[in-house]
């Protein structure tokens, strides 16, 4: 018999244990870390603890298990989502994971979906903060066009201000590079992310190919940089939490379209960065395998009183936090939103076709963070670099990339598009044994004597086919949001997320542009022969793929709480009956513009640290309230 | 003249059937005991003994396999005998047996009838809750779509229990323009929208294809010339047959190209890629990073060189074996 | 306001568990931050030191992933290393370099034998930051009554500490040590953690 328990208060409490709720976990449980004080901090997560050794160093090698069943992630029958195109729409339920990737496999357990990705880091530039004002100033009277429906904002910081948190999530997690993707590194520089201290790791050993693409970059005046990588390139300790880390052994199953679970913990995630050190704390209680359903709210203050979770016998729990005490929405992607629309916490986002009367924050903005499965691809053939094509080296290292053809990094008068994106080549190959066959799908053409004649010695390339698919940001609208579905429920019978969601023009203009003008002279100058741009994408063709796959934007930090959820703070601001101001959230949901770079993790990271501090600024107020700017 | 199969060079000792020139070409160089008379037909067959050469180097290549597959994994515990045979000869389509293993070599279907024997069969990892409704519904503002909300949803506040009409509709335009449902990529996670699971999905779709050989090629598929084939399983992908047993044709060929390559590539453990010859065909090297066997190469050069390096490829039963052996 | 539950689906479908073992806090290894804070001091001081060195004792295995609960740091190297460092440190210097010869609290056991353990080196001793740093030149070690051993002399390996590239005396030697004086908990924890850095094999 289902039986209801509450547990001890806490100070703080951790929806979800991903990458962003192991920062606070971290900062807020260490008294050091905190102005001395002993705070309880109790984290909730519906998936496992996981041990790199126990339970992946065995079992990791296997493209079907892993990479295509998706064993170690998130199960459908949980939960899924619901997408659709447009309002007018009913929304059908992601039924299955498929391969290539169109709906991305939520993490489960500690560490998250960073458990299971390859590792690509990139801070975004100044221009990314201020894409509206930006816009606004250089090509004024534009952004309606380019952008129909256009709900794009400023976020309400610069970028300048969110560099010291960028620089703590680096040493904690252990970033790779070596930094010199801008002229000046220069603060006055705009054009460019400075970066006051360089990453703290090394990169990565480059490829023949990155470096091929790096001779070319500079010949045309770019300015090549090694990609940023978040698998630890050598044996590291972090700061400030002390933990060690091993470095990566390169075995190759690591991203790719397969994204797996890292044995050695190389693979930066809170499970292997942040979450030992709170647990060592001795401040730090971690609750697994437990499904949280209801924020339980105060009808009078507004604030959040407790949270609800299942455990795995079905018992209902509730975790009170105290008040003062904080909540930290550390859940992913649309998650991070459905927990609040299902308790009524802010107010939620909600549709008009006249774009002038939609009202509502939480769900509002959404955007995707990566290219389109059909996106403007162009190609060519380096025939004088070959290789194994085979598992080898990792998910985010081997390549190099260039910010300046992203931002505003070149005038755009005339081109209806605004932004671009970085462009990089050279990436170890890696992934499973399907990984060549089945990274495109099958098709048709997939059948025969013929087209098994292709896939011979397919790993044992004698020849490199450089590939690439630019794209501009995806742009928030009024059209594309977050709410919970009408007809689909999860395995405890609350309503599933649905995802309205098309890609906005700004994203394959831009990718067109940029590949015809700028990455077809790149691969050129590399040398490369047949170097074809594929035809033009027709937008009709962009919006049945990706959906899900790395959303950004959909539940908002803003200037303004009527149409953003959280302040500067990260706190919430978003009235729903009244203020639920001691709830907190950072991740790659509550950025406020499309992002500029494919690593949303990275600038949902400095998020994280400007909430851990404005977490303590809260608890540390006489009297509870909306903290200042 | 009936196409000589493979299977006809595997009886041994016996003659293949069909014309007089090709058998006693095929015979001479099974049999090596043969009489002086024979030699000097076999003088004067230059061209027909090259041919029943490469034939007989390529029958002994499928013979040790079959051997060593008889040493490995026989027998099936999902497909039904007559799902046996068809699938057999589906997946020998989908990668047919040339001068290198096929699907066949591969146990291909093996690793099908595991599948659909476990989770992917069960569709143990996939969200099977109703209503089920199926993608590429046309917008129309006549022609709509009613359901009703589930009770959580109506009882959530600002909500009601009244069904919803969907008529689909771009933005501006509701009715015309984006279809009451998206009209995904085949393969995509909401392209599967069937109340089926995949054990019976397949069941249906085997049904399904061997009546539609049958209606449009005039006979079962085994028994079609290879060309015919490969065009039936080209209909599919086109969304030829007008009946399919209420599924659509392209769905059915998406799992069945992709499962057979899914049996060819991945890991033996799953009952495909038998003996890695999947992996022997495309170069890949499974676990062996340069060095499981002793070879001495160092996998960090081999992540960046420029010239590839061939490996004999390892398996992760064999990596476990090592691992626990002590390394 | 409690929460409502009005489902649809009365029976939940059983869902894969894993097991779920959360580690105690003594599992963890994690190096304390003034410990931390004080060995990133000392690395910055040793930028470009001509003479060779490496941080040794249980720092060096911390940082490596081995769990240890280091009270100190210590640093080898040589004797004209001794000097450069503590020069470098001359504002955390607490005495005056010299020779010292100890006997160590715990014995070696060799052959089910035990032998009292003694150091030599020339050392400085320093307070970095409230963290206690010896700085050992030409350590040597003594079982019983046999000869003093050559001063520890090796090819370091090195941890990243932020973009500190910090020298450390390799765990292979350190398992090496502990085998040949008999303190076979030390070395399994070493190989612990070696297990833990790789897969299975390279």
């Amino acid at each position: 018999m289902p039986t209801t328990i509450t547990e001890p208060a806490a100070d703080v409490v951790l929806l979800g244990v991903g990458y962003m709720s192991g920062v606070i976990a971290a900062e807020l449980s260490i008294a050091s870390l905190n102005g001395g004080k002993n705070y309880k901090v109790v984290a909730i997560t519906k998936g496992p603890y996981w041990d790199y050794v126990n339970d992946f160093s065995t079992t990791k090698y296997d493209e079907w298990g892993v990479g295509l069943g998706r064993k170690y992630d998130s199960p459908l029958p949980l939960q899924s989502a619901t997408i659709r195109n447009t309002p007018y729409q009913f929304a059908l339920p992601v039924r299955r994971y498929t391969m290539p990737i169109q709906y991305h496999a939520l993490g489960h357990g500690v560490g998250g979906a960073a458990q299971h990705y390859g590792g690509t880091m990139g801070r975004q530039g100044p221009w990314g903060y201020q894409m509206l004002s930006q816009t606004n100033t250089r090509y004024p009277g534009t952004i309606d066009t380019i952008n129909p429906h256009n709900d794009l904002e400023d976020w309400p910081l610069q970028y300048y201000q969110y560099e010291p948190y960028y620089v703590q999530w680096e040493q904690a997690h252990g970033l790779c590079g070596n930094y010199n993707g801008s002229a000046t590194n220069s603060s006055s520089d705009t054009h460019f992310p400075w970066m006051s201290q360089n990453y703290p790791l090394p990169p990565h050993p480059l490829t023949p190919v990155a470096q091929s693409f790096q001779s070319a970059a500079e010949a045309l005046g770019y300015h090549p940089f090694p990609h940023v990588s978040s698998l630890a390139s050598q044996p590291y300790t972090n700061y400030p939490y002390g933990v060690p880390v091993n470095p990566c052994v390169y075995d190759g199953y690591c991203g790719g379209p397969c994204d797996y679970a890292c044995e050695t913990g190389a693979k930066a995630n809170a499970a292997y960065r942040t979450i030992p050190a709170a647990m060592k704390s001795g401040n730090f209680t971690l609750v697994v395998n437990s499904f949280i359903f209801r924020l339980d709210t105060d009808p009078t203050s507004g604030l959040v009183t407790a949270a609800r979770y299942y455990d795995p016998q079905g018992n209902v729990h509730i975790q009170p936090v105290n008040n003062p005490g904080a909540v930290f929405n550390g859940m992913w992607g649309y998650n991070m939103i459905r927990i609040m629309l299902l308790s009524g916490v802010g107010a939620p986002y909600v549709w008009n076709s006249d774009p002038t009367m939609v009202s509502g924050a939480v769900g509002r903005g959404l955007t995707n963070g990566y290219l389109p499965y059909k996106g403007t691809n162009v190609s060519g053939t380096l025939s004088n670099i070959g290789g194994n094509a085979y598992p080898a080296g990792n998910g985010s290292g081997g390549s190099v990339d260039i910010y300046d053809l992203m931002d505003d990094n070149f005038d755009h008068a005339g081109l209806g598009f605004i932004g671009g994106s970085q462009i990089g080549a050279g990436g170890y190959p890696g992934g499973g044994p399907g990984n060549i066959t089945f990274a495109g799908g099958v098709s048709s053409g997939s059948m025969g004597a013929t087209f098994k004649a292709t896939q011979k010695d397919k790993y044992l390339q004698t020849k490199t086919t450089l590939s690439a698919t630019p794209f501009a940001p995806d742009l928030p609208t009024k059209d594309n949001y977050v709410d919970l579905d009408p007809h689909y429920t999860d395995m405890y019978g609350d309503p599933l997320t649905r995802l309205t969601y098309d890609w906005t023009p700004n994203t394959y203009i831009g990718a067109t542009w940029l590949a015809k003008n700028k990455v077809a002279p790149l691969f050129t100058q590399m040398g490369a022969q047949n170097v074809t741009v594929g035809s033009t994408v027709n937008p009709g063709a962009a919006h049945n793929d990706w959906w899900g796959h790395h959303l950004r934007g959909g539940c908002r930090i803003g200037k303004d709480p009527t149409t953003s959820v959280w302040n500067s703070w990260n706190q919430c601001w978003s009235p729903g009956t009244k203020t639920p101001f001691n709830i907190f959230g950072a991740g790659e949901i509550t950025n406020t513009s499309g992002d500029t770079v494919p690593s949303g993790t990275h600038v949902a990271g400095a998020q994280s640290y400007r909430a851990a501090e404005g977490i303590k600024k809260y608890l540390a107020l006489m009297t509870p309230g909306l903290l200042l700017p | 003249m009936v196409d000589q199969t493979r299977r006809e060079f595997l009886k041994l000792g016996l003659a293949a059937a069909a014309s007089a020139v090709t058998a006693t070409a095929v015979e001479i160089p099974l049999f090596n005991n043969q009489n002086s008379s024979m030699q000097a037909k076999l003088n004067n067959a230059n061209s027909q003994l090259n041919n029943a050469n490469s034939q007989l180097s390529s029958a002994n290549t499928q013979i040790s396999n079959l051997k060593a597959r008889v040493n490995t994994v026989v027998g099936f515990i999902s497909l039904s005998v007559t799902e046996q045979s068809l699938l057999e000869k589906i997946v020998e389509t989908i990668i047919p047996t040339d001068t290198d293993p096929g699907a066949k070599e591969a146990g291909v279907i093996y690793f099908i009838d595991r599948a659909l024997a476990g989770d992917y069969g069960q569709s143990a990892n996939m969200f099977m809750d109703g209503p089920h409704i199926l993608p590429r519904i046309p917008a129309s503002m006549t022609n709509t779509l009613t359901v009703n909300p589930t009770l959580s949803w109506a009882n959530l506040p600002g909500n009601s229990i009244t069904p919803i009409v969907y008529t689909g509709g771009s933005i501006g335009t509701p009715g015309v323009g984006a279809g009451i449902t998206a009209s995904p990529r085949v393969g995509s996670g909401i392209n599967y929208q069937y109340p089926l699971n995949f054990r019976e999905f397949w069941r249906v779709g085997l049904v399904a294809l061997q009546a539609y050989a049958n209606s449009a090629y005039g006979g079962n598929f085994e028994t079609l010339s290879s060309t015919n084939q490969l065009l039936l399983l080209q209909d599919l992908w086109a969304n030829k047959p007008t009946s399919f047993s209420n599924i659509l044709p392209s769905d059915f060929a998406y799992e069945l190209v992709f499962m057979t390559w899914a049996g060819f590539l991945m890991d033996p453990i799953y009952g495909g890629n038998q003996n890695m010859v999947g992996w022997t065909y495309t170069g890949f090297n499974g676990v062996n990073f340069g060095n499981f066997y002793g070879e001495g190469q160092d996998q960090k050069a081999l992540m960046v060189a420029t010239t590839p390096t061939r490996l004999k490829p390892a398996s992760l039963a064999q990596y476990q074996q090592q691992a626990s052996g002590g390394a | 306001m409690p929460a409502l539950r009005l489902s649809d689906k009365p029976k939940p479908i059983s869902l894969p568990q894993f097991e779920s073992r959360i580690p105690k806090p003594e599992e963890l290894v994690v190096l304390s931050k003034p410990l931390l804070d004080a060995t990133i001091a000392i690395g910055k001081a040793l930028v470009n030191c001509s003479n060779k060195w490496a941080i040794g004792g249980d720092v060096a295995e911390v940082i490596s992933g081995v769990n240890v609960n280091p009270s100190h740091i210590a640093i080898l190297t040589t004797s004209e290393g001794c000097d450069e460092i503590t020069n470098r440190l001359a504002k955390y210097q607490v005495g005056p370099a010299r020779t010292v010869e100890r006997e160590l609290e715990r014995e070696a056991k060799v052959g089910l034998k035990p032998y009292k353990v003694r150091i030599k080196s020339y050392t400085s001793r320093l307070n970095v930051e409230g963290s206690r740093l010896d700085v050992h030149g030409h350590l040597q070690i003594k079982v019983g009554n046999w000869d003093w051993g050559d001063p520890l002399d090796f090819e370091p390996d090195y941890v990243y500490v932020v973009n500190l590239k910090l020298p450390i005396i390799p765990l292979k030697m350190k398992s090496e040590i502990y085998t040949g004086l008999g303190w076979t908990d030390r070395a399994i924890k070493i190989h612990e953690a070696v297990r833990r850095s790789r897969h299975m094999f390279g």
